[in-house]
């Protein structure tokens, strides 16, 4: 918490930052009247309308990055490359409407099996599907809020890579 | 003092910005990794013919079938516009629900199949796509099902999948008995009766043309 609370402030430091060197080119430049800011109706100098266009534009990126969607349209690869073991479990991130899950995985010809299921909110889980082909989705039932789940079975015998899992919504 | 604490503000913003660049170059990778999200070794798994699926007519599936093959076949190293060209009406009115079948390839000859279950037409199915080669040569199936009996939604543990035309018999065996599962149209579906307390002990029998025979364990759900 604290190292979140650093970097916000630091982020602030530096549009200040950004502003105040905004307000200081244009006092150097202002002994020139043909190009003394100007100002609008609600009396904000223009350079500052600048400035606050980019510091909304820039809080808008980070809003967007950092802030889960709930639309409709949203999906995550929730694992990526990572090594399974028997009785693995990774869930995904929570959100509404959850109604599609998939797995692919090295299934070492067949062996090794894999299994997906969409959870509730409370982490009771619902139409699982598994499967030894290397690729198994689920995409009938509809969650109103919850988590992708994947899995490798505590009765498979190795180790394997999974290549990803997918959730939408 | 001014030169220090301009020093200072300098300094912050320098490492504020390159803050910032980082969580803006992170955000840029998630979301271009998320776009070219794909499993990297497609080879497709080996199996035989499918004859009688591969000489039937092309159909227009529901949007969600449609929607889930294009992505299957995205996410899977696939051509998204050969499995919808390749996508197969394979049987209808399948158990307890009136499922439905359906096939397509991946464009490299992968086999893939999804079962739906639902009458809307904008839901997916149970699916799997056969990219590792199995130790039931010819067949590529899943088990599905959910233990929330109360669920409106719930429905019976399925065993379903495609049977190549090198597989003769398809049998399920249970702890009490064994039942034939009639191949049709290059596939197989059987709903196991599952009564709660019953001990899971479940197979997939297959006979091959040449004899041959194969046993693979059906895991219970949860696994």
């Amino acid at each position: 918490m604290q190292g979140g609370s650093w970097v916000a402030r630091s982020i602030i430091s530096f549009l200040r930052h950004l502003a105040s060197r905004g307000c200081r080119r244009s006092t150097s430049l202002s002994l020139d009247h043909s190009s003394r800011p100007t100002r609008g109706i609600s009396g904000i100098p223009s350079y500052l309308r600048r400035r606050v266009g980019l510091v909304v534009l820039i809080l808008g990126l980070l809003a967007a990055l950092m802030i889960p969607t709930t639309a409709l349209g949203w999906y995550q690869y929730f694992v990526w490359y990572e090594t399974f073991s028997p009785g693995s479990i990774r869930y995904s991130a929570a959100n509404a409407n959850l109604d599609y899950v998939e797995m692919s995985w090295d299934s070492k010809g067949g062996t090794q099996w894999g299994q997906v299921t969409l959870c509730y909110a409370n982490y009771q889980c619902i139409g699982y599907t598994s499967g030894n082909t290397g690729n198994v989705s689920e995409g009938f039932f509809q969650i109103s809020y919850g988590r992708g789940k994947c899995n490798s079975p505590t009765d498979n015998t190795q180790q394997y890579t999974t290549y990803f899992c997918y959730v939408a919504n | 003092m001014r030169g220090a604490a301009a020093y200072r503000r300098g300094k912050h913003a320098i490492l504020a910005g390159a803050v910032l660049a980082a969580v803006l170059a992170t955000g840029a990778y998630a979301i271009e990794q998320r776009h070219e999200g794909r499993r990297p070794d497609s080879a497709p798994g080996v199996i035989a013919p499918l004859s009688s699926i591969e000489e039937s007519p092309a159909t227009a599936p529901p949007p969600g079938i449609a929607e889930q093959a294009r992505g299957m076949a995205d996410r899977n190293g696939g051509d998204s516009d050969a499995a919808i060209r390749s996508l197969r009406l394979v049987r209808t009115q399948l158990g307890a629900r009136g499922a439905a079948l359906y096939m397509f390839e991946l464009g490299n000859g992968t086999p893939c199949f999804i079962l739906a279950r639902s009458r809307s037409p904008d839901r997916g199915g149970s699916g799997a796509c056969q990219v590792d080669e199995t130790p039931t040569p010819g067949v590529a199936w899943i088990v599905s099902g959910t233990p929330t009996e109360s669920d409106d939604e719930a429905f019976a543990i399925t065993v379903v999948g495609l049977a190549a035309d090198n597989v003769a018999k398809v049998e399920i065996a249970e702890s009490d008995k064994t039942v034939g599962v009639p191949i049709v149209r290059n596939s197989f579906f059987y709903e196991i009766d599952h009564p709660a307390g019953k001990t899971w002990q479940t197979e997939l029998r297959l006979t091959y043309v040449d004899g041959a025979r194969k046993v693979s364990r059906v895991p219970g759900l949860p696994g």
